[in-house]
């Protein structure tokens, strides 16, 4: 096990590495550049080399990788090109938001499809189990940011139940139920473009276990059908929830970038979409790494946590 | 079922006969998919009709795409104008019609390209396995660990807007699913007895691959292809939403949805960019339909994950 995890972390290191020199190749290679995006013309006209050489950007881009890595090992993120601000600062943040916004969808989506997939699964090929079906196909095909808008269309714009955007009122910065008011349309759609992977997942395992022998002695043996489900089937149905969990984080992130963008959210998703057009190299690569130092570390987790439920599994 | 086989004029012997009738061919299996599922159907018909009108644009979309019209600006729908005017004073049906052969053709023209890299690795990664095998693995779980929205954007937005660059980074992007299926097909089809039967006669790799392994991962690509084609067309949309995709004022979904980032247009001519959207997910929910019934019909022991 000790082993295990060591190897699995090393690997993990390296392809985060990997995914840091193309994020920097590519970012830099772009056209553009942080100087170009921020100054008038005439200003890199002038003074082009000093202000080039003073940002750190005069150098081939391996030099730069280098030195940026080095730093980074460091514990150093560099500083915003837009702002000033140090690139910590910045995650620290946007970062409670994206998790407050990704977090409370996440926690919505589950309390809507694991209940919706069993009943789903009960309910086999009933004119319930189609509908629902159904509901979740449709989910999977409407885009996030269209979803977002035809929210925002309707309950913000013509309901004026919602705010349509951002986090607080102006006047009202650090209100408690002023946030919660601009969250519920966030979280809602970002919860309900999730649901159908928990209904899918809990419909189709319940319906797997239920065909197992062991659910067929638990009947022989006439257990009310209440215990059958409750107590035989739905444990080992959810056994490898953590996994689909886990799995399906990284699409979470990825709608909650968009959704962030349509309801103007401050949250880390606006702050690398932002630094991505502007070029400001050293905010888009540290959220970017953090992006993927995170989708590594759930898959990491996701599997050790697998191996701790289920005892049939030893890794070696 | 015997008695009619009988009966029917044919090639084979009636036992033949039957034993081919009992079991239908893939076509067959496909046409009986389609006849049980009233949904499907209509979504194959909503994709003939739309893939119809994209081809016809010049004449179905009744206007020029781009050509405003400054005595109808912002005009509701009429029957002058089926789906209104923008805030440009263009016409929104021809604008959806002509768009559609943007948005359609880069997620075709990604899933091509998504599909050949991807049968071209797996395939290559399953029949020889190894230390190249071990690395495709690699480098696919990268791919799945990756938001793929942020890679895309990162793309896109240093490719620049165009929908050529809009299919490459899907297409770059997407075939990761095809490799992973074509490869684990291709672990098992290689030391089935037809494929060592092939080998001892000695065949080459290359012609055990074409000839005797290919046709068997066809109709699972045909399926999954079809549901990329469903993610290509949504992906070209949230490219173009963002402004990373088609370049305005070429008409594409995406770029119509754009236009909602105006608060004045999003609020107040919303029919601009509520057609583009609705056209939009019906056209993925067809596909997605279509891609379910071909699944149930051609690899009914698939993924159901899909």
């Amino acid at each position: 096990m000790g082993t295990y995890v060591v190897r699995r972390i090393l690997i993990a290191l390296v392809v985060l590495v990997v995914i840091s020199m193309l994020n920097f190749g590519f970012i830099n290679l772009a056209p553009g550049d942080p100087l170009q995006a921020l100054l008038p013309p005439e200003a890199l006209r002038t003074g082009v080399g000093r202000l080039y050489e003073d940002a750190g950007l005069a150098d081939s881009i391996p030099v730069r990788y280098v030195r940026w890595l080095n730093a980074v090992a460091h514990g150093n993120l560099g500083e915003s090109f837009q702002s000033g601000d140090t690139t910590t600062s910045l995650i620290a943040r946007t970062l409670p938001r994206t998790l407050l916004l990704t977090g409370s969808a996440l926690a919505l989506s589950i309390v809507i499809g694991v209940p919706l997939g069993i009943l789903s699964a009960l309910k086999n090929r009933s004119m319930l189990d189609e509908i629902i079906t159904v509901w979740s196909f449709v989910f999977t095909s409407v885009p996030g940011f269209f979803l977002a808008l035809l929210a925002v269309f309707f309950f913000a714009v013509r309901l004026n139940w919602f705010p349509t955007g951002g986090m607080y009122d102006y006047d009202k910065t650090g209100d408690l139920g002023n946030l919660l008011h601009h969250l519920i349309l966030p979280m809602t759609v970002l919860g309900l473009l999730h649901v159908p992977v928990f209904v899918r997942y809990v419909r189709a395992s319940m319906l797997d276990v239920a065909r197992q022998d062991y659910i067929r002695t638990a009947r022989a043996k006439g257990l009310r059908e209440r215990a059958v489900i409750w107590r035989h089937t739905f444990p080992n149905a959810l056994s490898p929830f953590l996994t689909v969990l886990g799995l399906s984080l990284p699409g979470l992130v990825g709608s909650s970038v968009l959704i962030e963008q349509v309801f103007a959210w401050p949250g880390m998703g606006r702050l690398s979409i932002n630094a991505a057009l502007f070029r400001d190299y050293p905010v888009f690569m540290s959220t970017s790494l953090l992006y993927a130092v995170a989708v590594l570390v759930s898959n990491l987790l996701t599997d050790l946590a697998y191996a701790a439920v289920d005892p049939r599994i030893r890794y070696s | 079922m015997a008695i009619r086989a009988v009966a029917s004029p044919g090639t084979g012997t009636p036992l033949q006969e039957a034993a081919v009738r009992t079991t239908p061919g893939p076509f067959a299996r496909v046409r009986t998919g389609f006849g049980e599922n009233p949904i499907a159907l209509a979504g194959l018909a909503f994709l003939v009709l739309v893939v119809l009108l994209a081809i016809g644009a010049p004449v179905t979309g009744r206007y020029s795409p781009t050509a405003t019209v400054l005595t109808d600006f912002e005009e509701p729908p009429s029957a002058k104008h089926w789906l209104g005017t923008d805030n440009a004073g263009r016409d929104v049906w021809s604008r959806l019609v002509w768009g559609s052969r943007n948005s359609l053709s880069a997620g075709v023209a990604a899933v091509a390209l998504a599909t050949t890299i991807g049968m071209l690795l797996g395939a290559f990664s399953g029949y020889y396995g190894g230390f190249a095998d071990g690395l495709l693995m690699r480098v696919t779980d990268a791919f799945l660990a990756f938001p793929g929205i942020v890679l895309l954007l990162m793309l896109a937005s240093i490719l620049g807007p165009s929908i050529v660059n809009v299919a490459l980074v899907i297409g770059f992007l997407g075939w990761t699913g095809v490799a992973r299926l074509v490869r684990g097909l291709f672990l098992s089809l290689r030391e089935r007895d037809f494929a060592l039967a092939a080998r001892a006669l000695g065949a080459t790799d290359w012609q055990i691959i074409r000839r005797h392994l290919l046709p068997h991962v066809v109709s699972p690509v045909v399926v999954s292809a079809t549901f990329l084609v469903a993610f290509a067309v949504l992906t070209e949309a949230a490219l173009s939403y963002l402004g990373l995709g088609v370049r305005p004022p070429a008409p594409s979904w995406g770029v119509m949805l754009a236009d909602a980032q105006t608060v004045h247009v999003f609020q107040e001519v919303w029919w601009s960019w509520l057609a583009a959207g609705v056209t939009l997910v019906l056209l993925v929910l067809a596909v997605n339909y279509v891609g379910e019934t071909l699944r149930r019909a051609l690899d009914p022991y698939g993924d159901t994950s899909g």
